[in-house]
């Protein structure tokens, strides 16, 4: 086997220019796809069945008609073979730690140096370091989540505090008697806490020494975030990755989307069509992270974002992905046309008199059917037919298809926590 | 402190002479002393309230000049001057991880680490899955544990408590060798198994298991053993959130081995002056720790030193369990008689329904008087008191004076086993 590629240190990499960065990450590739299909029989099995011969792999652009690697397929993969389904490329025992996520997948320990350095380049970027105290909210315990977070920030120089979730009172006295600097975690549970230490009679402001929230882990989180800056004084940052490849993208101080992280090969598909998606448009992320023990190639997140092809103000050169804007699995093929909550959504923002709202597609006879119901903040002073005709208009273009109705329905008709389009047809 | 290469490693220490071992540990201790005195202003500030300087400390027996560091002293220097109470001996962000044990305390993570590994090599677990079930959040019991399965190339699942059913069946899938957690969890988990229809012996890869931290693991310990061929290896292991790992079995199962990386010492928790083999005591530790030094702590818990050699090649003494804290027991003719210790003795003689032991002292002399409770009235109580007598002090280590018969009703369901009623 080849050696390996020299990968220029990530402070180098993350100024350079697309086209240098991408020789280098071709480079890079062509090593891990030879290196993955030689020691990951799950790996070998997926080029050879897609006719793709490793050593004729150049760059990036030669996989395009590999398969995607789906996160339903890693399920039946550990399955199929156990203990590590083929896809990691070390014996189990030679790893330092196996996870366990839902599935369950056996996740392996990463020891590649590629990972722990985008890892703790990742965590820097995003504002952590020597000095700081952090509160490890993730779960340490059987899942990659806490355990990965904590590694990389200890490698960054920050002193953790493993706390893992629940037990928000504590969290609350742990925050305050350490003078912690940091947060990490889930949106949601940081909110739990701040609301918990404000019922404990703490000014969070003067109480507390918190810089920096990074939190994330969930969808819509952009009004907490302004809350949390704005009435707290504390920064926010955000992280995302998965289980299965770690950390891959981050917000910059810019705060203008978050960036792939370095040592990351990304493509944003089109869950429709199958190709990578042009800047502006919305795509499955899609990652090929360089990682020699688990080197999950062509890796589709089931994550859907929007592409940011512009350069960014603090001078990273990659590219960058806007905040999550749903899960593949919530498109709703009908008539033949994929609709997704995320075409909804901007839509229905143009119509401020509407409190709530959700498509429903059924199949009365053989015709799928797409009915838009609406509740409305007041019915006063609403010209009814003139809305329903302009929100007809205005979701039909949105969706490329066309709604059958608009119906306006009572207040607790569609409950508080729903999907925005449900598919309720039977075949 | 800088470490001199010609320094023997903890598995030569063990097995070394008693009396080159004690010039090591001595030689180390003199360095922890001076290091923490330096370092750590709290243990100065210890020192010059006690008027000693830490040349006065030059040989273990002269520990009993320095006073004992309580945890609930700990609690109320870390509340004075947090977060450590002045006891962190390197600057604070050079800590990897703050954990927090109930207390509430503090504990800096610490390159000495908690379980059976001290003197054990970096493959001893070289090929083996251990699923470690300790709770990595907020104490330091699982992460501790976790970082030194890796350190001796154990491959670890991270698993923590709970998820009986997940736990299973990673330990089904896997192929598990090793389980680390309390014996109760053990015990749980194989019963799951056996609900979801699995033969536990044939259908598990279990070899070992690491248990304890709870009292009276013994029992389960044996059925592990006897009935599911479970290897218990080094039977108990002995830690504390404060100071980590103070002692470890060995695979002849024959009491707990203290570690080389630390001064142990039995002692009169009244008075702190070290006591022989054989005498129940405090078990006090000086870990030689340079992140976190705390020079002489009371752990409470209680226990004695056994010297006689052990089969394992070990010279090191060994603690043979955890006899109780030190808050229930009483000292009677310089022996600690502990709830735990009489508890034992009664409970092998079911013709007794409850006891109280009185503590008194009439004439400068500890008298113990055992009033008993009977079941029925069928009793030959002569009989009955010599062989309480008998167990008593072969538990107790010391004799009571008489047994009183006692009306039933006479000692209450709440009473306290024993009662001290001395008078100085």
């Amino acid at each position: 086997m080849k050696e390996k590629n020299y990968l220029p240190p990530f402070e180098v990499m993350e100024k350079m220019s697309r086209g240098e960065k991408q020789k280098v990450l071709d480079e890079q590739l062509k090593w891990l796809v030879a290196y993955a299909y030689e020691k990951a029989p799950a790996t070998k099995e997926r080029f050879d069945k897609a006719g793709i011969v490793p050593s004729k792999v150049s760059g990036i652009k030669d996989l395009e008609n590999l398969p995607l690697l789906r996160k339903d397929e890693l399920v039946d993969l550990y399955k199929a073979n156990p203990p590590l389904g083929g896809l990691v490329t070390v014996p189990i025992t030679e790893l330092e730690r196996v996870y366990v996520s839902p599935g369950p997948i056996y996740d392996p320990h990463h020891s590649s140096e590629t990972y722990w350095q985008r890892h703790v380049h990742l965590v820097k970027a995003v504002g952590f370091g020597k000095g700081d105290i952090v509160v490890n909210t993730w779960m340490y315990n059987l899942v990659p989540a806490g355990l990965m977070i904590d590694e990389a920030l200890r490698r960054a120089g920050v002193t953790v505090i493993p706390t893992g979730v629940g037990n928000t009172e504590l969290q609350v006295q742990v925050m305050h008697q350490l003078r912690a600097t940091g947060f990490a975690g889930a949106t949601g549970f940081f909110m739990n806490i701040i609301s918990k230490a404000e019922e404990m009679g703490f000014d969070i402001r003067k109480d507390f020494n918190l810089r920096l929230a990074v939190i994330g882990g969930e969808m819509g989180g952009g009004p907490i975030r302004k809350t949390v800056e704005e009435k707290y004084g504390i920064a926010t940052g955000d992280m995302y990755g998965t289980a299965d490849v770690g950390l891959i993208a981050f917000e910059c101080s810019a705060k203008s989307g978050m960036h792939i992280a370095e040592g990351v090969i990304l493509e944003m598909i089109s869950y429709e069509t199958g190709k990578q998606v042009e800047p502006g448009e919305v795509g499955e992320i899609v990652v090929t992270p360089i990682d020699e023990t688990y080197p999950l190639i062509r890796f589709g997140t089931g994550d859907l974002a929007g592409l940011i092809d512009e350069p960014c103000t603090c001078g990273r050169t990659s590219p960058r992905i806007t905040r999550l804007l749903g899960r593949v699995g919530d498109a709703v093929r009908t008539r033949g046309m994929f609709i997704h909550p995320r075409q909804l959504e901007p839509a229905m923002a143009k119509f401020p008199q509407v409190a709530q709202y959700q498509a429903v597609v059924t199949r009365p006879g053989t015709r799928d059917d797409l009915t838009l119901n609406v509740e409305l903040k007041t019915e006063e002073g609403i010209d009814k037919e003139k809305l329903a005709n302009d929100l007809n208009q205005m979701v039909s273009e949105a969706l490329r298809i066309k709604v059958d109705r608009v119906e306006f329905v009572a207040k607790g008709v569609i409950p508080e926590w729903h999907k925005l389009i449900v598919d309720e047809r039977v075949y | 402190m800088e470490k001199k290469e010609s320094r023997p490693l903890p598995h030569e220490l063990e097995r070394m002479a008693l009396k080159e071992r004690q010039k090591h540990l001595e030689e180390r201790m003199r360095e922890i002393i001076d290091y923490a005195y330096e370092k750590a202003p709290a243990v100065k500030e210890r020192f010059d309230k006690a008027g000693i300087k830490p040349k006065d400390i030059r040989t273990v027996k002269d520990l009993e000049k320095i006073p004992m560091l309580r945890k609930d002293d700990l609690i109320a220097l870390q509340k004075e001057s947090p977060p450590f109470g002045g006891y962190l001996a390197v600057p604070l962000d050079n800590l990897e991880r703050i954990y927090q044990s109930p207390g509430p305390i503090f504990d800096p993570q610490r390159k000495r680490g908690f379980g059976a590994g001290n003197g054990r090599g970096t493959d001893f677990g070289k090929g083996q899955i251990v699923m470690n079930t300790w709770s990595y959040h907020i104490t330091p019991a699982g992460l501790g544990v976790d970082q030194l399965l890796r350190s001796m190339g154990f491959t670890v699942v991270p698993s923590g408590t709970g998820n009986t059913e997940l736990q299973v069946q990673i330990m089904h899938d896997l192929k598990v060798h090793g389980f680390v957690g309390t014996p109760s969890f053990l015990k749980i988990i194989i019963d799951k198994a056996e609900d979801m229809g699995y033969d536990f012996k044939k259908d598990f890869n279990l070899k070992w298991a690491m248990v304890g931290g709870e009292m009276g693991g013994e029992e389960l310990r044996k059925l592990f053993q006897e009935k599911y061929g479970i290897l218990c290896m080094g039977g108990d292991t002995y830690a504390t959130a404060d100071v980590g790992t103070v002692a470890t079995g060995c695979e002849k199962q024959s009491g707990m081995h203290i570690t080389a990386d630390a001064i142990v010492e039995i002692v009169d928790p009244a008075t702190g002056k070290q006591l022989e083999p054989g005498e129940i005591g405090e078990i006090v530790v000086t870990p030689f720790d340079e992140v976190y030094p705390l020079i002489r702590f009371g752990t409470g818990d209680l226990s004695m030193f056994v010297d006689e050699p052990c089969g394992c090649g070990r010279t090191t003494p060994r603690l043979p369990k955890i006899m109780g804290r030190s808050g229930e027991a009483v000292r009677v003719r310089g022996m600690f008689v502990h709830p735990k210790q009489t508890d034992e003795t009664i409970a092998k003689f079911p013709e007794i329904r409850r006891y109280q032991l009185v503590v008194t002292r009439p004439q400068n002399r500890d008298e113990m008087v055992l009033k008993v409770e009977l079941t029925g009235d069928a009793v030959d109580k002569e009989k009955l008191k010599s062989s309480l007598d008998k167990s008593f002090k072969d538990t107790c280590k010391v004799r009571f004076d008489r047994v009183e018969f006692v009306a039933k009703g006479t000692i209450t369901e709440d009473a306290k086993r024993i009662v001290d009623e001395r008078v100085y």
